[in-house]
């Protein structure tokens, strides 16, 4: 049987528990700004202050975060993070808490909105009418953190934006700030050689050549012009921040052997287009205008000129053997066709859907 | 009589201009729309342009546009006065800059806005399906 009035060693310790907590809110509450950790390494700190007043029970509380983590391509590749800090809650009718707080864990998801996910530690001490009742509980942790503002070398942000907002949802009155800042230490292949844009440009074109001869499966040749994106994707990432590794700076169709290989695989994926669903064809064709293998700046005119008419071909072919019934499959084909300029292609869908 | 011919020619050629019926290539012809009767009937929502000004917005401008309920990605394509593609995008923020870099370093190669060119944006499922489109909106330089 608990002593009496141990009944409030709970909301006690737990106003203190939940003043740290909010140094991070929940993922799925999180607010995106917009701004994003651009590609590199980065190490950033924050120093965590709360103060909550429910009028029966005051808590205060204050962490220190610290945070490292590999960005490439938009997404944190790999990071981690520790929480230190601690908390004291007193309450009105008698009572007090103390409550240290650790927190490791690691980094995840996109560099817009970083995901935390953390085994978090409470331990300390409830005090209620001269007893004591220790405090040891420990739980999975989540949040998230996004950024406010981001330079190449500098992202900033407050960590407890979010909880300000679910302690008010909840009616409490919870005065906190996080601010966090961080540097870039490195950019993204120094500590991480699997994302160093050489080293996967080197696997990219051995893939491409590799995949030129013989039977390869379509599914491979999509996923192989997704990896093309990507790497192209990650360079213009680089260059954003002016650390676009040298001979990269033009783009990867601007590399001749590169535009070599990657026209290689258009050619055999465009002499059997039918091979593929018409959601492939159209991903196949936008891809390539979004790399710059086809469109007005593209290095080659003359190969672009014929894999865009090639396309309308093999489009037109999949627009005739889709039935009726598949209306919007005939959609996506006529506004593909329309925003690429398909005039052929985009007359043969209106009339169909006319 | 050939003056006569010439001239009801040339007459004819300027109503065929004003009434939108150029070459193949004409924006009155190819240009997607959103304001007319068939595109309406395809069940499409509209997606809002936002930006940029259709004149004097830069060689490098910002596109940017009203979100879509729903969609999973948007794919913005922008042509050129020819009709043939300069660029395109796709990726599920409601803005972004020609070429993807903002703040292209002075001197950098990628695509840039010519006189005439113009962009769309079309948004997509999850099944990578249309469900909104834009209008087809002019942008120079």
């Amino acid at each position: 049987v608990l002593p009496r009035g141990t009944r409030w060693r709970w909301p006690v310790a737990a106003l203190a528990a939940m003043v740290l907590a909010t140094a991070a809110a929940p993922a799925t509450a999180q607010q995106e700004s917009g701004a994003a950790f651009p590609s590199g390494t980065w190490a950033g700190s924050a120093t965590y202050l709360g103060a909550l007043d429910t009028g029966s029970v005051s808590a205060f509380a204050d962490s220190v975060i610290n945070f490292r983590m590999l960005v490439s391509s938009g997404q944190v590749a790999s990071g981690t993070i520790a929480m230190i800090g601690s908390s004291h809650s007193v309450a009105l009718e008698g009572g007090s808490a103390d409550i240290a707080f650790a927190a490791d864990g690691t980094l995840s998801g996109p560099a817009t909105r970083v995901l935390i996910t953390a085994e978090a530690v409470f331990s300390g001490i409830a005090r209620v009418e001269g007893y004591e009742v220790p405090i040891d509980i420990s739980m999975p942790f989540g949040g998230s953190f996004s950024p406010s503002w981001a330079t190449c070398t500098e992202v900033g942000g407050d960590l407890a934006t979010e909880g300000r907002d679910i302690a008010a949802a909840q009616g409490l009155q919870l005065d906190a700030e996080a601010i966090f800042l961080a540097m870039r230490v490195s950019d993204a292949g120094a500590e991480d050689p699997d994302h160093y844009i050489p080293k996967d440009y080197a696997d990219l074109v051995d893939d491409l050549i590799a995949a030129q001869s013989g039977d390869v499966p379509t599914s491979d040749l999509v996923d192989l012009i997704r990896r093309v994106e990507e790497l192209n994707a990650q360079i213009i990432g680089a260059a954003a921040c002016g650390e676009t590794p040298a001979g990269f700076e033009e783009g990867l169709v601007k590399d001749d052997f590169f535009l070599q290989q990657l026209k290689a695989i258009y050619d055999k994926i465009l002499k059997s287009p039918g091979d593929y669903s018409t959601h492939e064809q159209i991903f196949l064709l936008m891809s390539a205008v979004r790399v710059g293998v086809i469109g007005a700046s593209a290095p080659d005119q003359g190969f672009s000129d014929s894999a865009l008419l090639l396309f309308e071909a093999a489009l037109s072919d999949a627009l005739a053997a889709t039935p009726d019934g598949e209306q919007k499959t005939i959609v996506d084909i006529y506004i593909a066709a329309k925003q690429v300029g398909l005039t052929d292609l985009a007359a043969a869908a209106e009339a169909r859907l006319g | 009589m050939k003056r006569a011919l010439i001239h009801l020619m040339a007459v004819a050629a300027g109503v065929a201009a004003l009434a939108g019926c150029g070459g193949p290539d004409s924006p009155g012809e190819d240009t997607l729309s959103t304001g007319d009767e068939f595109t309406a009937s395809l069940g499409l929502e509209i997606l809002e342009l936002v930006g940029p000004a259709e004149e004097r917005a830069g060689k490098i401008p910002v596109f940017e546009w009203e979100p879509v309920q729903g969609a999973a990605a948007y794919r913005l394509v922008v042509r050129n006065a020819a009709g043939g593609p300069i660029w395109a995008w796709q990726g599920t923020d409601t803005s972004v800059t020609l070429g993807g870099i903002d703040d292209r370093p002075p001197g950098a190669g990628g695509p840039v806005i010519t006189d005439g060119s113009r962009w769309s944006v079309a948004a997509l499922d999850a099944d990578d399906h249309v469900t909104a489109i834009s209008e087809e909106r002019a942008v120079s330089p």
